[in-house]
């Protein structure tokens, strides 16, 4: 069998070969066909038992491919002053005709993958065929690095769609499904790993899983009686890295939501996050749960109010010139309730005054103590 | 606005009438304030003003209801969009406060109505610490019963026979300007060294 025209033909018309499997595939490659003195560059090559399959990256309507029994000898050879191997071939091509290949990656496997296929000569040997196979077969009947790609595309598909239907609505148990399933694999390893090296590695598994965004749900069931001191530390490290960015206080509320905003499964109810939150001073955290004017909030213990007053709000207000709370939270971009309880902290402190009016509430520096006689 | 304060504070020192004049233009100035020691001095400064002002007035007596009545100008600034006036519960703390200084008198328990004394505090602890200068009691310790009714005092001073607790309101002015040190309690009675 000898092509007549092995160049530039739509990959397609190339039928898949029943037994013919895939040995490896090399981008960037060049080719040289001698008799015609043609070069062409930029191909992909995917060498299988039975061919050589190229196609063009700029076009991939484009490509060629090479029948290993029409090879009539294949040689290695050495380029330039510097050692570098090329894949030769005389090939059956209307006379004869020479063809080289550069491959800039792989070249040492690509050589060991051709010579085992042509010494195998795979092409002889005859498979049945069944009926419904080649019905199948027509259907599925994709050749070259095209096939490759439109497989990869079907893949890339199906992913998507498991993806999306765990966010479809009505299909909340989908979505739960899947985080129990990640649950139970990291649950897995750290039960192995606890086995080896407990301390150590259990962290570096937790910091890996952190970094790929899963978080460890603490539930009743798994910690028994430590079940309000775990959560109790789970939620201050999470409080933790709110504080410097919501200026030390954070209302119970908002770390209800971003509590369970992490755990996204088996969420806390209210009192459970008051209940956690309560305990962090007995477990000596650096956070501890107050309540300005009916708002309850966690604040963090060791932050520097008096650095706060003075980079923060200070420098928005004046003897003269006042604030809302309002306003403040705009410029701060936190919580009007956090502005609010800053403000009337430093009110309480003596470093601000308050006009207290119908046109609401304005905060000054404390010019009563300030200005003096 | 300020021009109408700025006749009732002109009897005040310089920096008196300053420090007044900001204060009364100060819209926070119209709420008063819960810090303590903040709050202490607020009260002052208005018991203070209000004071010069009955006085400016020549008011003899008033009271509170009639204060904090919509009409009655005082405690009241107008040169916001809406105009700012103390309400009847803060106008009480200052009149408590000036009782308490000896420059009113509530005239029953019902604390409505008052009578206005002539002199603030400040002013007979100004006169006293003049008195006790020019009698070279500077460095010496004297009763409060001496320096009220001694031989010393002549009828004409603004301080003659006036009330222990006026007295000792402006003997506790000088200590606080570092003119006096009071000694004594209510049973055994007050003493007070100039300095």
């Amino acid at each position: 069998m000898v092509d007549k025209s092995i160049f530039f033909l739509s990959p397609e018309r190339f039928p898949q070969i029943p037994n013919e499997i895939v040995l490896g595939t090399y981008k960037d490659i060049q080719m040289w066909e001698k008799a015609a003195n043609f070069k062409l560059a930029g191909l992909d090559l995917q060498i299988t038992t039975h061919r050589l399959l190229a196609t063009s990256r700029a076009n991939n309507a484009l490509g060629f491919i090479i029948n290993l029994e029409n090879v009539i000898e294949q040689k290695d050879i050495k380029e330039g002053l510097v050692f570098k191997k090329l894949v030769a071939f005389k090939v059956k091509y209307k006379n004869q005709t020479k063809i080289e290949f550069k491959i800039p990656k792989g070249i040492e496997d690509a050589i060991a993958q051709v010579k085992g296929a042509l010494s195998k000569k795979e092409w002889l040997k005859i498979v049945p065929v069944k009926k419904e196979d080649q019905i199948f077969q027509a259907q599925n009947m994709y050749s070259g690095i095209r096939d490759m790609q439109k497989k990869e595309d079907q893949k890339a598909q199906e992913q998507q769609k498991i993806v999306q239907s765990s966010f479809q609505k009505g299909d909340i148990s989908s979505l739960f499904q899947n985080a129990r399933e990640l649950k139970e694999i990291s649950q897995y390893l750290k039960g192995n790993l606890s086995k080896v090296d407990k301390q150590h590695e259990q962290s570096d598994l937790d910091k890996i899983l952190s970094d790929l965004g899963y978080f460890n749900v603490i539930t009743k069931e798994e910690a028994g009686n430590s079940y309000l001191d775990q959560l109790s530390n789970q939620i201050y490290s999470i409080c933790n890295e709110l504080f410097p960015k919501l200026g030390g206080i954070i209302t119970l509320l908002d770390v209800f939501y971003f509590v369970n905003k992490k755990r996204q499964t088996c969420l806390l109810n209210p009192q459970e996050v008051l209940d956690a939150c309560s305990k962090f001073q007995a477990l000596g955290l650096n956070a501890i749960v107050t309540e300005y004017g009916n708002v309850k909030v966690v604040e963090q213990t060791t932050f520097d109010t008096e650095k706060d007053f003075q980079e923060n709000i200070g420098k928005f207000i004046t003897h003269n010139v006042g604030i809302t709370a309002e306003q403040l939270a705009r410029k701060l971009n936190i919580s009007p309730v956090i502005s609010r309880i800053k403000l009337n902290k430093a009110l309480k402190s003596g470093k601000l005054v308050i006009d207290d009016s119908i046109e609401g509430q304005v905060y000054y520096k404390n010019f009563i103590l300030d200005f003096q006689i | 606005m300020a021009q109408r304060f700025q006749s009732v504070i002109q009897d005040f020192q310089e920096e008196k009438q300053d420090y007044y004049s900001k204060l009364l233009q100060h819209p926070a100035f119209y709420t008063i304030q819960d810090h303590a020691e903040t709050r202490q001095k607020q009260l002052a400064s208005w018991a203070d003003i209000t004071h010069a002002y009955f006085k400016q007035r020549n008011l003899n007596n008033s009271s509170l209801t009639e204060l904090s009545s919509e009409s009655y100008p005082f405690f009241c600034l107008q040169n916001l969009g809406i105009p700012k006036r103390l309400n009847r519960e803060e106008i009480k703390l200052i009149l408590n406060t000036m009782a308490q200084q000896g420059s009113i008198l509530w005239e029953n328990e019902n604390f409505d109505g008052f009578q206005i004394q002539k002199y603030s505090a400040n002013e007979i602890a100004d006169e006293i610490y003049k008195w006790a200068k020019k009698n070279y009691l500077i460095g010496e310790i004297n009763t409060l019963e001496f320096i009220v009714r001694g031989n010393q005092t002549s009828q004409s001073e603004k301080f003659y026979d006036l009330p222990d607790n006026q007295i000792l309101y402006a003997l506790e002015v000088l200590q606080e300007n570092k003119k006096c040190i009071i000694f004594g309690d209510s049973t055994q009675g007050y003493s007070a060294k100039f300095q």
